[in-house]
């Protein structure tokens, strides 16, 4: 599981690959894997009780389970289905590409992906940092920031502020807006100022989210570091 | 003068013109979108060490940052 990778993901990438993809489609492929398991991952406290996975790993990455949005067929898939809904070539290539990055970016954790899903449902798993859904949100945020993790947000972090001029007014006018006419449609209601801050929002949310968890982490509460492979050992790890 | 560098003269005249104008503004004017940008990134996170639900959507997020990014200093300029 990656905190704050997936809201950087999109502009270093986009900067690559220039106008031949959508931002947006980059940054919802980006999210897409997740978009609509996330919430039943962590489960949600109701007024009526616990709602979530009873086995939150197997649903998030495994099969049977949602793991089919972890994989790059589902990535393939979703691309070209967009391609053909949209008839927009960024479109599908910016969904594809952004699905794709956040499947290979999960594999760095112990619960790793089913990349090469339907033909294996076998994780593939670098086991950099654990994986801790089954402990719940609090806890798997602070193995995250206590491990390799946060080396891994911190570095994409810094990847994206190197590359800063992605952020500037000039370069949203020169790339970001004239390779997808969503901009266009939404500059109908919206001034520039405004879809400025759209498209610098992701990049300020995952900033946002990393000096937050690192703070509750190691401020608010003393949660140990381990910067070993697999880290951190006083959480037990996902394996699947 | 042929009519394409006297162009880029009169461009180049008026880029001086508007650099020279902002460069007289006060200092929060000039770097206004930068300090708009990093009230809202403080006030985000110190929202979120007082609500840590506040960090539970990105929906959450990126509308907190259009609207302390642009919406409020729009309604403000309106207002005023």
């Amino acid at each position: 599981m990656s905190w704050a990778t997936h809201e950087f993901e999109p502009y270093t990438l986009q900067r690559h690959l220039g106008k031949r993809v959508s931002f947006l489609a980059l940054a919802l492929g980006s999210f897409g894997p997740d978009m609509f398991t996330k919430w039943y991952v962590c489960g949600l406290d109701t007024g009526a009780g616990h709602v979530g996975a009873a086995n939150p790993a197997q649903f998030h990455r495994g099969w049977p389970g949602a793991g089919f949005t972890h994989t790059l067929a589902f990535a393939l898939v979703a691309g070209l289905l967009i391609w053909a809904v949209t008839r927009s070539r960024a479109w599908g290539l910016g969904y594809g590409i952004g699905a794709a990055a956040h499947v290979i970016s999960d594999v760095s954790d112990s619960a790793g992906t089913m990349l090469f899903f339907p033909f294996s449902t076998q994780h593939v798993s670098l086991g950099l940092w654990a994986y801790a859904a089954e402990a719940g949100r609090y806890v798997d945020a602070a193995a995250y920031y206590s491990s390799l993790g946060a080396v891994m947000d911190g570095a994409w972090l810094v990847l994206g502020l190197l590359n800063w001029r992605v952020f500037r007014a000039d370069y949203f006018r020169s790339v970001i807006a004239p390779a997808d006419g969503a901009w266009s449609w939404l500059g109908r209601w919206l001034p520039e100022e405004a879809l400025l801050a759209i498209y610098r929002a992701f990049f300020f949310y995952g900033a946002a989210r990393f000096t937050f968890w690192l703070l509750w982490a190691h401020v608010l509460h003393q949660y140990e570091w381990d910067l070993s492979l697999g880290g951190p050992h006083w959480v037990e790890a996902v394996r699947l | 003068m042929a009519l394409k560098e006297h162009l880029a003269t009169e461009r180049d005249l008026r880029r001086k013109e508007r650099l020279l104008a902002r460069m007289q503004r006060p200092w929060w004017r000039r770097h206004g979108e930068i300090l708009r940008y990093g009230l809202a990134f403080v006030a985000y996170v110190g929202l979120g060490l007082l609500f840590e639900q506040v960090f539970s959507s990105w929906v959450l997020g990126v509308a907190f940052l259009v609207g302390a990014a642009w919406g409020i200093p729009a309604l403000w300029r309106r207002l005023r």
